[in-house]
């Protein structure tokens, strides 16, 4: 599977969100880490086409998303980084809901539910409405949804915000688990959260790649004053962003 | 999908608000029913008349028009023969003789549309509550189905559900009157020209035929609507530019259908318009056209097209917006502008509500944050739809006596024994004359044309008579009060009176009730919901001052929606039939004979609409008391119920019982409300 993103740009009225980005990838994770109003949520919200491009491309295959349609929605899994649900549908509702969006069939849904739910300790809260569940359940519960159609592009917008470390831990293993035949893009601020699991980083600045590399590498690029761990190439390279 | 969707739509909460709608709908019904305004009339002409009548009619301006060739006339030649020929097609239809009243309701009950449009605006807001907010939009639209097909359940779901609200709206009014009236079945089945208001229907249909075409074509129409809705809300996630946009529309439209005149020459705007399709007008029950390019156009068959082009032209629209909108764009010029303004609008509202002090911030949360001024407006409307303050035109007798009211009215004078006395002298000459007559006629001494003609003066004093029988009885009242009780009591109308003092007022005594339920149900249980009750218990006023502070806002909404109900029906007998003479003792009224006090007939009015209002304040002050020890919704319930059973009892019990009855309630409610005020339980629970 390769996906393929060539000089891919954003515009906001004069602001340029995204410019000209290009690379390729494979199944793997790949940590994006950037400052506010890097572009991070931008990408994101093109690569699951919830955002009209202004030029460029995005393909999977060859083909390109857009011309896709439902067939590259079907590969595709998200979680934003805002909580967005239904109040009043309990956790399986909810689950259930999502899973009839992508159309999958109500037996094999069920399974998957129940599978989900016990992956992520969600077992005891199945029953309970969405507005009573914890920022950290309902986060989890996100992470689900996105994983019901067993998606092969999984795109991730601030996944661990609001999880307790155990969960934190949890949550970043089973990412690299299930990482084997995905391209699992991970939005986030938190380096440590990434810098476990990540085959690549990309390193985003005013819409503009300034880094996309494997983090041992980058991490040896460091010059000699600084400590040798992701944090220091997220410093390094946007301590004059924010 | 479809399944999933329905249920996130109607949950719970919908389907009970939904069905407190019909319940409100029926109940409106059922009092406008009570008042006789649904009742089909009775003609003197029969239907193979009326429509032979139009047609000649149509023959005489088809005559006359041959001179008048070219131009304006061309409308008018073209619309006369087009209605000759359209009566002429269904003029044979044999009408029977039935009672009419079942169908008269389904075109007069306009309240009925209004729940639709309710239940539109509901069931949009659920459709997409929720995805006000980007993330669940940008989730939904990174699925598979989550785009067109998502609308398409979603259009599917709001026409199901849209046809099964109006089925079971009619379904529930149609029962009622089938219970009232007690149909025979067969009577649906006769042709719809046998009720005198359908004779100008040209449709050749039965009864039952025309219910399902009423209801069909209600739902089309409303549909469309549903569907210009459903756009508007496409236009911006804004929710409210969303809503002002839709409410801008249709005050074009509804003030295109008013401005414009039916000879103008743009009279097809007034046709060509969504309001007929919100409000239909009678076009639905008469044949009618219009002029569009010199042409004439059905009325009923513009609608119908018009609603089918909306529906089909705007779902495309919605189908392909669905699949091609995306959540994250640039807002429009006009959402930046009118999200200024909004700012604007909030923050001068919260800088206002931020200097209240405890009474106002009190009204803020039962009005604004518990919603209470939506239940103040839905009163409001209902009220402004049963206000009828048309003047009787009093016809006959009523007319004389109304005069001899107007002009002798008041305590018994001279005046008045003069023109009784008067009165009753010509018609005992008329009476004498009559017997003449009779009495000649019998010997032959006149003919029998003669006779007729003096029988025909005789019956013309009939009326006469009836207004002196009832002045009699009613003077003859006044001087047994003087004798007896040495009461001096005034000639008057009782019509304003007797409606005030004895008619059925349950209906509007259960609208109140329910709106006071309403609108204090979350007095105390809100706060406990927000678990805000500790935080308000430690302040320095959270125990008696914030009670007697609720109190007063209590009594001041109860004022407000006492104005909304009785204030308006106040008023509205005042113009109907005016109660007069406020100075005169209550025996005047002879239904008030018993009455042992001796105060003003204004005094008792005023006592009456006092204990209206009190039992209002004490009912509210019920529910603030039960929602702190229950939960709202045993606070809306328990009282309503209550509430519900006083208004029974007291619409058949006499006002002995009910004094009591209300006695009764008002003590041990005040009792509950020191109990409330004085607890020191709940403090050592708190602590």
């Amino acid at each position: 599977m390769l996906l393929e993103i060539e000089n891919l740009s954003q515009k906001y009225g004069d602001f340029v969100a995204l410019n000209s980005i290009s690379f390729q990838v494979e199944e793997g994770v790949y940590g994006i880490l950037g400052p506010n109003g890097a572009g991070k949520s931008t990408f994101m919200n093109l690569l699951t086409d919830n955002v009209l491009r202004t030029s460029g491309s995005i393909s999977l295959d060859g083909k390109d998303i857009l011309s896709m349609g439902e067939a590259y929605r079907d590969t595709l899994g998200y979680m934003p980084q805002q909580q967005g649900y239904y109040e009043d549908f309990s956790v399986t509702e909810f689950l259930k809901y999502i899973g009839s969006l992508k159309g999958i069939a109500k037996k094999e849904l069920n399974n998957i539910i129940s599978e989900l739910l016990t992956r992520l300790n969600l077992e005891d809260v199945r029953n309970k409405k969405m507005k009573k569940l914890s920022g950290g359940m309902r986060q989890r519960v996100l992470f689900a949804q996105a994983l019901l159609n067993n998606p092969r592009i999984l795109v991730l917008d601030e996944p661990t915000v609001g999880l307790d470390p155990k969960e934190r831990v949890n949550m970043r293993n089973m990412i690299k688990e299930i990482s084997q035949d995905k391209i699992i893009f991970v939005s986030t601020h938190i380096v440590s959260d990434i810098e476990n699991i990540a085959d690549k980083i990309i390193l985003l600045k005013k819409g503009e790649i300034v880094a996309f590399d494997r983090p041992d590498n980058l991490i040896s690029r460091l010059p000699i004053e600084y400590e040798k761990n992701l944090e220091s190439v997220y410093i390094l390279n946007f301590e004059t962003c924010d | 999908m479809f399944g999933m969707e329905f249920r996130r739509i109607f949950n719970r909460k919908t389907v009970i608000m939904l069905l407190l709608l019909i319940a409100l709908n029926v109940t409106v019904f059922l009092w406008m029913y009570k008042t006789g305004k649904y009742e089909s009339q009775v003609s003197d002409e029969t239907y193979s008349q009326h429509v032979e009548s139009i047609l000649k009619q149509g023959d005489t301006i088809n005559a006359i028009s041959i001179f008048n060739k070219g131009g304006q006339s061309e409308y008018a030649e073209r619309n006369n023969q087009k209605t000759i020929d359209k009566y002429a097609s269904i003029g044979e239809i044999e009408t029977v003789k039935i009672n009419g009243n079942i169908i008269i309701t389904v075109i007069k009950n306009r309240f009925t549309h209004l729940t639709i449009c309710v239940f539109m605006v509901i069931f949009l807001f659920r459709v997409f509550q929720g995805e006000e907010y980007k993330s669940m939009q940008t989730m939904l639209y990174a699925t598979r189905n989550g785009r067109k097909r998502l609308a398409i359940a979603r259009w599917g779901l709001s026409c199901v559900s849209l046809m099964v609200f109006i089925i079971l709206n009619y379904a529930v009014i149609f029962g009622c009157v089938y219970v009232i009236d007690g149909y025979k079945c067969s009577d649906l089945l006769a042709p719809i020209q046998s009720v005198v208001e359908f004779y100008d229907c040209a449709m050749k249909t039965s009864i039952i035929g025309y219910i399902f075409f009423y209801i069909a074509a209600t739902f089309l129409f409303s549909f469309s609507i549903l569907i210009v809705m459903w756009l508007c809300m496409y236009f911006s996630d804004n929710r409210i530019l969303s809503m002002s946009l839709m409410i801008s529309l249709m005050a074009v439209e509804y003030l295109m259908y008013q401005v414009i005149a039916e000879q103008s020459k743009i009279v097809f705007l007034k046709y060509i318009n969504l309001f007929n399709l919100v409000m239909p007008g009678d076009f639905l029950y008469k044949y009618s056209n219009y002029e569009l390019f010199n042409y004439p156009v059905n009325k009923l068959t513009t609608e119908i097209v018009l609603s089918t082009a909306l529906i089909l032209a705007l779902s495309t629209i919605i189908f392909a917006i669905a699949e091609n909108k995306r959540p994250i764009k640039k807002s429009s010029r006009l959402e930046n502008w009118f999200g200024n303004v909004t700012n604007i609008v909030v923050g001068s509202f919260h800088g206002i509500i931020g200097n209240c002090k405890m009474f106002g911030l009190e009204i803020y949360k039962l009005l604004i944050v518990n919603r209470g001024l939506v239940y103040l407006v839905v009163v409001a409307v209902i009220s402004c739809m049963m206000l009828d303050t048309s003047q009787i035109k009093h016809m006959g007798i009523g007319a004389l006596l109304e005069n001899v009211y107007n002009t002798y009215g008041g305590p018994i004078s001279e005046e008045f024994v003069e023109y009784y006395n008067e009165q009753i002298e010509n018609l005992n000459a008329v009476d004498e004359q009559y017997e003449l007559a009779l009495e000649k006629y019998d010997k032959g001494i006149i003919t029998e044309e003669e006779f007729d003609r003096e029988q025909f003066v005789y019956e013309g004093y009939a009326g006469a008579r009836s207004c002196v029988d009832r002045l009699t009885e009613q003077y003859s009242y006044l001087n047994r009060l003087k004798s007896e009780r040495n009461i001096e009591g005034y000639l008057l109308s009782d019509r304003g009176y007797r409606i005030l003092f004895q008619s059925d007022h349950s209906g509007k005594d259960l609208l109140v009730a329910v709106v006071i339920c309403l609108l204090f149900c979350n007095g105390y249980a809100y706060d406990k919901r927000m678990r805000v009750k500790e935080l308000i218990y430690s302040t320095r006023d959270g125990r008696n001052k914030i009670h007697r502070t609720r109190i007063l806002v209590m009594t001041l909404l109860c004022g407000i929606a006492f104005a909304l109900v009785y204030g308006l029906e106040f008023y509205e007998i005042q113009c109907v039939c005016p109660m007069r003479w406020w100075s005169a003792p209550v025996q005047s009224l002879p239904f008030f004979e018993g009455c042992r006090v001796n105060i003003s007939l204004g005094f008792l009015v005023f006592l009456f609409e006092v204990s209206r209002f009190v039992m209002m304040v004490t009912l509210g002050i019920l529910v603030y008391v039960l929602s702190y020890s229950r939960s709202s919704k045993e606070a809306l319930i328990i009282p309503l119920a209550g509430a519900a059973i006083y208004i029974k009892i007291k619409a058949i019990a006499n006002p002995a019982i009910t004094i009591t009855m209300s006695a009764i309630i008002i003590v041990f409610t005040v009792l509950g409300w020191i109990y409330v005020v004085r607890n020191r339980k709940l403090e050592s629970k708190i602590r």
